[in-house]
This record gives C-alpha cells, sequence and structure tokens, in this order.
C-alpha cells in the first residue's frame, strides 16, 4: 500500500463523512436558513459541494451522475456552473430540492469519488488534464484531488459555522 | 490481494491494453461497431446459439472492461442504456471516435472494474466480454458487480474455460493434454508477456459469484462452429481443439434480492 496516497483517500472520506454527518442532522428548514442576504445557506452550499465534486468524478474518470441522473431537468437547474462565481441574488434563487433528494445525490456523488480515488495510482495521479471541469485550468488528476481536498474542507468550515449560528453544534465540539 | 498489488495489475494491464489497442482493437473497431449481429469468442459463436443475453431493451447496462466499447453499442442499437467501464484511456479513447464516427452515444467512465466511481444498485446488467472477466481481480470486481446490480440483476461475463487454461503452456498455442496444476490458479502472468490476468476454477467462480451476492444460472462451454477458422490475432487456439473442447465459458449469475 502507498502511504501517502491511502492518506490522500482517507482524508477525502474522512471529509465527505463529516459533511453528509453534519447536514444530516437539520431539518429542511435549517438546510435553507441563510445568516445574512449575501451568506449561503448549508443547503445551497452542500449542492456547490455535490455539483463540484461531481466535475471532481468527471476529471477522474469521465463519470458525471448529474448527467446520467438528468439531475439538472429533475430540479429545473442549469446544465452546467456549480455555484463559483455566481451572484448572491443568482444563487439565492437557485430553487433547492427536498432535503433526502439533495443528501441523495450528495451521497451518491461523494461515494463515487471515493471509488475513482481508489482506481487512481501513482501513475494515474500524473495524468493529464487538457481542462478540468473542476478546476477550469490544465492540470493533472492529482492535482484534482489535491484541490478537491482542499475545496470541500474549505466549504465544511463555512457548514460548521452557519451551523452554529444557527445554535447548532459542529462536529469539532460536543 | 493487496490494494498495491491491485494497483500494479490495473496498471500493467492498462499498458499491455495500451499496446494490444495500437496493434490490433484500434483498427478493429470501425467493423467491430457496425456489426448488428452478437457473436461470442475468438470463434464468433453466435448469440442465438447460446441465448445468454436475450431482450435488453430498456436496460441499464454497465459493461466492465469495455475495451473500445463494441458490446455496449451494440447493446445500444438494441434498445439498451449502457455505460462502459475500462481502465485504459487509449481504448476509451477509440471509444469516443467511434462514438463521433457512428452517432452511437453512451456515457463512458475510465476505470478499473475493481472501484467503479457509478452509484449502487444503479443497474440491470452488469457484462464482460473478456473484461473484467480476465483482467480483473475476482475478489474486488464480482462485489463490484453486484454493488452495481439492482436486486435481480443479471451478470454476464466470458472468459477463458478452465481447461483451455490448464492445456495451456508458458510459451506457443494451447495443447491436447494438462500441462498446469488446477489448485492454486489465481493471479496468472505469463513469461514474456505484459499483463496480468485471473483465472478460476469452476468451484472457485462458484463460492466467489455467490460470497458476491449471486446465484449461478447457466454456465455455457462455447464450442467453436463447424466452419470457425483460426482467429487472424487471438491465435492461442486453434479451431480444432475447440471443436473438442471448451476454451471458453460464458458465466449468468443473478443477484439475490436479499
Amino acid at each position: 500500500m502507498n502511504a501517502p496516497l491511502e492518506e490522500l483517500r482517507f482524508r477525502g472520506r474522512q471529509t465527505h463523512e463529516r459533511v453528509l454527518k453534519l447536514v444530516d442532522e437539520l431539518t429542511d428548514e435549517q438546510l435553507r436558513w441563510r445568516p445574512s442576504a449575501k451568506a449561503h445557506s448549508i443547503g445551497w452550499t452542500l449542492w456547490h459541494i455535490a455539483r463540484a465534486d461531481d466535475n471532481v468524478l468527471f476529471d477522474l474518470s469521465g463519470a458525471s451522475l448529474w448527467r446520467s441522473g438528468a439531475y439538472a431537468a429533475r430540479w429545473k437547474h442549469p446544465e452546467r456552473g456549480s455555484g463559483t462565481g455566481w451572484e448572491d441574488e443568482e444563487a439565492a434563487s437557485l430553487p433547492l430540492p427536498a432535503k433526502d433528494e439533495l443528501l441523495t445525490f450528495a451521497r451518491e456523488v461523494f461515494a463515487a469519488v471515493d471509488r475513482a480515488r481508489v482506481g487512481l495510482d501513482e501513475a494515474r495521479f500524473a495524468d493529464e488534464i487538457a481542462e478540468s471541469r473542476f478546476l477550469s485550468e490544465r492540470t493533472t488528476k492529482g492535482g484534482v484531488v489535491g484541490a478537491e481536498l482542499t475545496h470541500d474542507n474549505r466549504h465544511l468550515g463555512e457548514l460548521e459555522y452557519i451551523k452554529g449560528l444557527l445554535g447548532l453544534r459542529g462536529t469539532v465540539t460536543r | 490481494m493487496t490494494e498495491r498489488e491491485v494497483h500494479d495489475s490495473v496498471a500493467a494491464n492498462v499498458a499491455k491494453w495500451t499496446k494490444q489497442n495500437a496493434a490490433y482493437t484500434d483498427g478493429r473497431a470501425q467493423a467491430a461497431w457496425q456489426r448488428d449481429d452478437l457473436t461470442w469468442g475468438v470463434f464468433g459463436v453466435p448469440e442465438g446459439a447460446v441465448a445468454v443475453v436475450g431482450d435488453v431493451r430498456g436496460l441499464d447496462v454497465v459493461e466492465l472492461g469495455c475495451g473500445t466499447a463494441y458490446l455496449s453499442a451494440w447493446l445500444a442499437k438494441r434498445g439498451a442504456r449502457p455505460v462502459g467501464v475500462d481502465p485504459t484511456p487509449a481504448q476509451l479513447a477509440t471509444a469516443r471516435r467511434m462514438m463521433d464516427e457512428t452517432g452511437i452515444l453512451f456515457p463512458l467512465v475510465e476505470a478499473p472494474a475493481e472501484a467503479v466511481p457509478l452509484p449502487d444498485a444503479s443497474f440491470d446488467l452488469a457484462i464482460s466480454e473478456y473484461g473484467a472477466s480476465l483482467w480483473a481481480d475476482p475478489a474486488r470486481w464480482l462485489p463490484e458487480a453486484a454493488r452495481l446490480l439492482r436486486p435481480g440483476g443479471r451478470l454476464i461475463f466470458l472468459t477463458n474455460s478452465v481447461l483451455a487454461y490448464l492445456c495451456s503452456p508458458d510459451e506457443g498455442k494451447i495443447v491436447d493434454r494438462l500441462v498446469r496444476d488446477q489448485f492454486g490458479m489465481y493471479r496468472i502472468t505469463w513469461p514474456g508477456e505484459e499483463g496480468v490476468e485471473y483465472h478460476l476454477s469452476h468451484g472457485d467462480w462458484i463460492v466467489r459469484l455467490r460470497a458476491s451476492g449471486f446465484a449461478v444460472e447457466a454456465l455455457r462451454e462455447l464450442q467453436a462452429p463447424p466452419d470457425a477458422t483460426a482467429h487472424p490475432y487471438y491465435d492461442w487456439v486453434r479451431p480444432e481443439w475447440a471443436r473438442r473442447w471448451p476454451a471458453e465459458e460464458i458465466w449468468v449469475a443473478r443477484k439475490r434480492a436479499v
């Protein structure tokens, strides 16, 4: 076993588990609550993480659960775009699906990304991606895996903080 | 097998099939994609003679180790919704080129059959024609196939027969006597050749299929048709041999409901 790669895979799985655990305890109302007009809800942020991870999945394997599951049509969402660079109003107007539906999509995407990471070895980490769907630039599969980890953890912290503002505890403290 | 050994065998097989694709399968892809009939194995046994696939209209199908994806293309033409999975980028590139040429479109996923980045219970049929069935670790890919299938979904795969393996010397073509041990067969590398194959005895296939949640429905041992001629590329077995003994076999299993 390659310890550094296994560590990366483990940390990626752990981040996904923490995101799902944090959201699983919330009501639909809590999921949609926004701290301010300039801040996102937990639900929107979960949608964004899952959409971005679907782009990670595409970069690593060519699969897209967003596309194969026809989620854009089901949820009346734009086919492309994961929320990055959107105006606040545009983000706020996105019709979020019910919590269970959103969580199912996120769970499936996270599990698929976790498996795609398992399928990569050192040589595949160096595979070049001419234009990453996740990063919108030339990179490698290893570059996408690393960037996904920082991306998802950045938003995990955001989720933790919004949950704190709701008067609830995050996953760090007891 | 350890994680490292699985990765090593996937890497070796990707290297092998990158070369095989340049040498044969890429050039063969156009003819393979244009075929309207389905045949099995190196001697082209007609599907009608074995009747393992049946009506695929409306089925979600995952092809594990699709190579240039001609089988998935055939399934798409018959009304199925295939997804081709293969770890070799060169073969998937050939498949994408064929999609551009034919207009037959379906998703292609770059992944080994040991770790498929697709959701649980999302397919009605998992199929492998000398893909995962020969080149992936059964300890990993059979549970993956079971995970991908809906309850009651079918698994169909073609691979070398046990007898063919036992009669295959390290070098040269198949012979008419046993030259290998059956006990202990599993992960096989051939001297001087790239790639890792997996050959199991019938007993081991049954044990592993059952352990992965499958019920075995059929084992079809292929006989070369009377008019079969030697394959121009896969020439490890002669038609005379394959008319007397099965060189290839098709397993059909169904994922148990519970």
